[in-house]
């Protein structure tokens, strides 16, 4: 299997990064959820985009959702007073084409941008590409629109892995399965989705490409499989298996399918392995201390430190572009924390009601994809760690959990 | 925020991404080669360094037939704890004497939890439970090939329902023999 590594992505991540470490300097205060929606966005005018058809309608409607969903973007309701202009055509063409002829203009700066495509899918896709294109060009960070997200469906009985749109628009199904699989995670490219599988009797780790076709197994050995994380070279592996007669965390080399064990916890379970951006350390989840907590390994020094402090459980890590882990703590109910290695600083980001579990950041470091469960069904929510209120994808009702957020734009 | 401190913002930002696009160094492509210091064994033929068993070993319910004359009551635990409660010994003690009396027959343990907290972390906790009484059942006497461990966590609980009567029932460990 290979990987390809993007540059271009790094320096998208490291814009991200600069872009949050200005932002978050003067905004982080531990365990208080800031609330500042609406300030400090760029307002933009969508007035001088002459639309045609309900393709082109959609377009507008579409773009106009992106980039409020960006965070830092209000689409003003005039064309005066606003700093960004969005003008020329989204014209629907015969069939379910769709043409767009695009100026963006703003105080520093401008760029064109079109595209044709056929079909619905597509047409949100354009304004997905350009909500996105907007977000890197006028702000200098990541966008999060054209990309998509991974999770498990509940059913009745058993459950199976699928796919949205980062809007929770075009759902894909894979195919159901008997007991429900676990922890889907995609790949660095956006390929392919590893997750757990119960379909052999017991829980080994499989690999499946987003375009569907078969899964062929990873790891399938004696004992448990489970927590499989692709670095972000694509290279390595992480994943906790049971076999030394614990589970334990491992790190897998893809090329020559050999396994190398990190942790030696007896007394312990690990669980949830997740990469560093640099893939240098992992986080993960054990309870040697008593209680499950956070720790990061450094690869060099195989050094394992606890990150986590409060709450009586502290689980599922996800480890943003940014450089920011979010954990789902239990203090009380479950709530989503974000700890920030660079100042050690821990704040709730997730409203008070309900259970939040399982974030997974977004590709710009600064939202996250996480569960809302309120005692029945659980729904995917977006969090904003900068403040703007959570926004739920829109699926359709259902059971819907472990969301994994591809760091790949499509 | 107001207008003035977001245009310094703004400023830093610039200076910031600049900075950042300016400074931040390739990624390394190797950073984390460590990671394959050690001991490590070809996948294909996983092998314990200790026992020299193979890690590859078929389950028992694919080389054996489920064995329905011989049955041991699920064994409870306490909340997230895989701790084995001394009322629940006996019953470990009764699966390892069919074991001993049965010299063809095999034991999968089956670990699962209740509904409460992440499901990965409940996977290796109902691990740690079908492993714990695996151990115990070793310490008795009984070869450690015949034991196979395996865990559901909380994806396939024996009762539906949220409160503690439903979770005291599904934080459980199963006994499944096979001949």
């Amino acid at each position: 299997m290979t990987f390809r590594h993007s540059i271009t992505r790094s320096i998208i991540a490291a814009l991200a990064y600069a872009s949050l470490a200005v932002a978050t300097a003067t905004a982080v205060t531990p365990f208080v959820v800031e609330k500042e929606a609406g300030s400090g966005k760029d307002p933009v005018s969508l007035a001088a985009l002459q639309t045609t058809g309900n393709l082109g309608a959609l377009f507008a409607t579409v773009l106009r959702q992106d980039l409020a969903n960006s965070g830092w973007f209000e689409v003003a309701g005039g064309r005066y007073g606003a700093g960004i202009e969005v003008s020329g055509t989204a014209a629907q063409q015969g069939g379910d084409s769709l043409a767009t002829r695009v100026r963006v203009r703003w105080n520093g700066g401008s760029f064109d941008w079109g595209d044709t495509t056929a079909g619905i899918r597509e047409a949100r896709w354009q304004a997905h590409r350009l909500s996105d294109e907007m977000t890197r060009r006028i702000k200098g960070c990541a966008g999060i629109a054209a990309t998509r997200i991974a999770f498990v469906e509940k059913e009745s009985r058993g459950g199976r892995i699928c796919i949205c749109d980062s809007d929770g628009y075009a759902l894909q199904k894979f195919p159901s399965e008997p007991v429900s699989p676990l922890s889907p995670a995609f790949t660095p490219d956006g390929s392919t989705i590893y997750y757990t599988s119960f379909i052999r009797g017991y829980a080994c780790i499989y690999g499946v490409a987003t375009s569907g076709g078969r899964r062929s197994p990873l790891a399938n050995f004696t004992g448990l499989n489970t927590g499989g994380a692709v670095s972000p070279d694509g290279r390595l592996v992480a994943a906790i298996l049971s076999h030394p007669g614990n589970p334990e965390l491992f790190v897998i080399n893809t090329a020559t399918r050999r396994a190398i064990r990190q942790t030696h916890t007896p007394r312990g379970a690990e669980a949830s392995p997740c990469w560093s951006p640099d893939g240098n350390r992992i986080a993960y989840v054990s309870d040697e201390s008593g209680t499950p907590q956070v720790y990061v390994m450094d690869s060099e020094s195989k050094r394992s430190t606890r990150v986590s402090s409060r709450g009586s459980q502290n689980v599922a890590p996800s480890w943003g572009e940014g450089g920011r882990i979010a954990y789902c703590s239990k203090q009380g109910n479950y709530k989503i924390v974000v700890y920030d290695p660079a100042d050690g600083s821990q704040t709730i980001v997730s409203p008070e009601s309900g259970d939040w579990e399982d974030p997974s950041w977004a590709p710009d470091g600064r939202h996250i994809v996480a569960s809302r469960s309120d005692g029945r069904a659980s729904s995917l929510w977006v969090i904003d760690t900068m403040g703007d209120p959570p926004v739920r994808l829109s699926l359709p009702a259902g059971d819907w959990r472990a969301p994994d957020w591809s760091k790949a734009m499509r | 925020m107001n207008k003035n401190a977001f245009r310094i913002m703004t400023a830093l930002l610039a200076v910031a991404t600049l900075a950042a696009t300016g400074c931040r160094s390739k990624p390394k492509n190797n950073g984390n080669e460590s990671y394959l210091d050690g001991d490590d064994v070809a996948i294909s033929d996983w092998v314990d360094g200790d026992t020299g068993l193979s890690l590859t070993e078929a389950p028992f319910d694919q080389t054996h037939s489920r064995a329905y004359d011989v049955a041991v009551d699920p064994i409870y635990f306490g909340y997230d704890s895989f701790q084995l409660p001394a009322e629940e010994i006996a019953k470990i003690q009764q699966a390892a004497e069919i074991l001993r009396g049965n010299a063809g027959y095999v034991l999968i343990i089956e670990g699962h939890c209740d509904e409460r907290g992440s499901n990965e972390y409940n996977l290796s906790l109902g691990e740690q439970r079908a492993l714990a009484v695996r151990n115990y059942i070793v310490s008795l006497g009984i070869d450690a090939q015949r034991i196979q461990s395996r865990s559901f966590g909380e994806e396939r609980p024996a009762v539906q329902g949220t409160g503690e009567a439903a979770w005291r029932l599904n934080r459980r460990g199963e006994f499944a023999f096979y001949k």
